[in-house]
């Protein structure tokens, strides 16, 4: 009886502590969580870069013909891996993200706007840079980056 | 292209396992609300064991010894039945084939290598644009950039790595 009764504590500890660990380990697993920037250009045919545009129309500049440049808007996103971020696009659609592998530099990122579907390896300051939806007589451009 | 057409490439590049994991898991998605695409996706599995046991099946017949006894012989020297031209090749010449794969190796080995290099820097690994069509301007170290054309495909003309607004 007294052997029983000594075993049985240290037995529960060892249970709590299995227990403890592995919540520790599911937790830390689950809660690899990225900081996104979503920003959305209005790319025009005539107008001027505007203040703020200026870093995104030395990416543009070489690779669209485009005269206005402005930001509509830019939004930030803590999102943790397999969850989805979403930001609501001026013409009514969504862009929708999910980190899908912590793994290697960055995140790969799966990534949802309309009929466009893809996975990106994404470092963090390396934006990824979605034009070609038609609004307002230009184009909006969907700006997504990893901060952290 | 039909959403059925769409449907049938997606489910034959899951079964090739040509997709990326966001691409995986929606056809797993559409397999677990579609029977049809269950079946179809069943057809092509039996159809890829099909092709494997045809390729297992079909030994390639050795025409070797009726070629030896075709051949004029020289007096004493008599080809092997089997082995194939190898037999009358000399000794220093057998080590050729050898030196050439494992130059062949060498370059490939320096091109992956080099070109794992410039791959590092690109993020794209699975795009789908559905019935639009979609130009990867850039991918480098700097950044991405895709353009989605309209289906009219004004955006960018063919051969420019350019969009036009």
């Amino acid at each position: 009886m007294r052997s029983s009764r000594a075993c049985c504590p240290g037995g529960l500890a060892r249970l709590a502590l299995a227990l403890g660990w592995l919540v520790a380990v599911s937790a830390s697993a689950q809660e690899t969580s990225f900081d996104f920037r979503v920003t959305v250009l209005h790319a025009t045919s005539g107008g001027a870069v505007r203040d703020g545009a200026q870093r995104f129309d030395r990416l543009l500049r070489k690779r669209v013909s485009y005269r206005g440049l402005r930001i509509v808007t830019s939004q930030e996103r803590t999102v943790g891996t397999n969850r989805i971020g979403s930001v609501e696009l001026p013409d009514g659609t969504r862009f929708r993200f999910r980190p899908i592998d912590p793994d290697g530099p960055g995140a790969l990122v799966a990534i949802d706007m309309g009929e466009t579907q893809g996975d990106f390896r994404l470092p963090a300051g390396k934006p990824l840079i979605l034009g070609g939806s038609g609004w307002k007589g230009g184009q909006l451009v969907v700006v997504l980056e990893l901060t952290r | 292209m039909n959403d059925q057409q769409r449907r049938r490439e997606l489910l034959h590049a899951y079964h090739d396992d040509e997709l990326g994991p966001l691409g995986r898991w929606r056809v797993r998605r559409l397999l677990a609300r579609d029977p049809a695409s269950r079946e179809e996706l069943a057809r092509l599995g039996t159809l890829g064991d099909l092709l494997r046991e045809s390729e297992a099946s079909a030994e390639t017949p050795d025409l070797w010894p009726g070629i030896v006894a075709q051949l004029p012989h020289r007096d004493g020297v008599a080809l092997p039945a089997t082995g194939g031209a190898e037999g009358g090749m000399a000794p220093w010449l057998r080590w050729v084939p050898a030196g050439v794969a494992a130059a062949a190796l060498a370059v490939v080995l320096a091109v992956g290598l080099g070109e794992g290099d410039a791959s590092d820097a690109r993020s794209l690994r699975w795009l789908d644009a559905g019935s639009r069509s979609a130009s990867v301007l850039q991918d480098d170290q700097e950044a991405t950039i895709i353009w989605i054309m309209d289906a009219k495909g004004e955006q960018t003309s063919r051969g420019r790595d350019r969009a036009l607004i």
